[in-house]
C-alpha cells in the first residue's frame, strides 16, 4: 500500500515538473483573475465609479476637467518678506478665482425654473 | 355659553380655510400632473445636472488640494521664520475641515440624486417631488460647504497680508 502510494507521489511529481509551465501560467493567470474580482467589486460597491470620469459615456466631462498643474513646489526655508509673501498671495489669488469659476452648485440647477416644472402659471406652483 | 362660542369659531375657521385646503390641494395636484407630463425631460435634465455636478466636483476637489498645499507651504515658511503660525495653522485647519464637510454633503447629494432618478415620475410624482424636495437640501448643503471653504481661502489671504504689512520689503529670495 505504501509503495503504491509513493510510486503515485513520484508519477505526480515527475508529471508536474514535465508541465511546470502549464501549471505556473495558470496560477498566475487565476491570481490576475482574482485580483481584478476584489478590485471591481471594491470599485463598484464602494461607489467609485460614481466619480470616475474616465468611464465610457463620459467623454464630453472629460473635457471640462481643469489642467492646473497640481505639482507646485513652494520655497518653505528662505527668509519672509513682502516680496515672498505676494509670490503667495498672487498663487492664492489665482486659486480662489478658480474656486469661483469651478463651483456649480450654486447656480440653481434643481429649481422649478431649471427644471421647467413652472407650467403656465409660475406662481401656482412654486 | 363657552362651548357655544367654540363651536361659531370652529364653524368660522372651517369656512375660512375649506377654500384655502381646497386650493392647496388643487396646486398639488397640478403639480403632479405636470410632472408626470414632463417626466422625461425631467430625466434628462437631471442626468445633465449631475454630470455637470460631476464636473465641478472634481474640478473644485483639486483646487482644494493645491489651496491645502499652498496654505501648508505657507505655514511652514512662517514657522521657518521664526514668526507666529498660529493663525495660518488654524485657518487651515479649518479648511481641510471644510474641504472634507464638503466632499461628505457632495455624496450625500449625489446619493438622493440616484434616489430621485430611479423614481419613475411618470406614475409616482408625489415620491418624485418629495426626493425632489430633499435633493436640493442636499445640493444647498454642498454649496454651503464649498461656500465656506472659499470663505475661508479669503480669511487665509486677509491674514497674509495682514503679516505681509509687518515685514521688510525685500529679505529673501522671492
Amino acid at each position: 500500500m505504501r509503495e503504491k502510494l509513493t510510486r503515485h507521489y513520484r508519477k505526480l511529481r515527475r508529471h508536474m515538473r514535465a508541465k511546470r509551465l502549464v501549471i505556473a501560467l495558470l496560477i498566475a493567470i487565476g491570481a490576475s483573475f482574482a485580483l481584478t474580482v476584489v478590485s471591481l467589486t471594491i470599485y463598484k460597491v464602494g461607489g467609485f465609479y460614481r466619480y470616475d470620469l474616465s468611464r465610457p459615456g463620459y467623454e464630453k466631462e472629460r473635457k471640462e476637467i481643469a489642467t492646473t498643474p497640481t505639482d507646485v513646489s513652494y520655497d518653505t526655508t528662505s527668509p519672509l518678506s513682502q516680496q515672498g509673501v505676494n509670490v503667495f498671495l498672487q498663487q492664492l489669488d489665482q486659486h480662489r478665482k478658480n474656486l469661483d469659476a469651478y463651483n456649480a452648485f450654486g447656480n440653481g440647477g434643481l429649481s422649478n425654473e431649471d427644471l421647467r416644472l413652472t407650467g403656465n402659471e409660475p406662481s401656482a406652483l412654486q | 355659553m363657552k362651548s357655544r362660542r367654540f363651536i361659531s369659531v370652529l364653524v368660522l375657521v372651517t369656512i375660512f380655510a375649506a377654500p384655502v385646503a381646497v386650493r392647496a390641494q388643487d396646486l398639488t395636484v397640478a403639480r403632479e400632473q405636470l410632472i408626470s407630463e414632463r417626466c422625461v425631460s425631467l430625466k434628462l435634465l437631471l442626468d445633465e445636472l449631475q454630470r455637470r455636478d460631476l464636473v465641478s466636483r472634481t474640478n473644485l476637489g483639486r483646487e482644494y488640494e493645491n489651496s491645502a498645499r499652498l496654505f501648508s507651504a505657507f505655514t511652514q515658511r512662517v514657522k521657518n521664520n521664526n514668526l507666529s503660525p498660529q493663525p495660518f495653522e488654524q485657518l487651515a485647519s479649518q479648511f481641510t475641515n471644510a474641504t472634507a464637510q464638503f466632499r461628505s454633503a457632495y455624496v450625500q447629494y449625489d446619493d438622493t440624486m440616484i434616489e430621485l432618478q430611479k423614481i419613475d415620475c411618470k406614475s409616482k410624482p408625489a415620491d418624485f417631488d418629495t426626493q425632489l424636495t430633499r435633493t436640493r437640501e442636499f445640493r444647498d448643503a454642498t454649496e454651503g460647504a464649498s461656500t465656506h471653504a472659499a470663505a475661508l481661502t479669503g480669511q487665509f489671504r486677509t491674514q497674509m497680508v495682514q503679516l505681509q504689512a509687518e515685514l521688510p520689503p525685500q529679505k529673501g529670495n522671492n
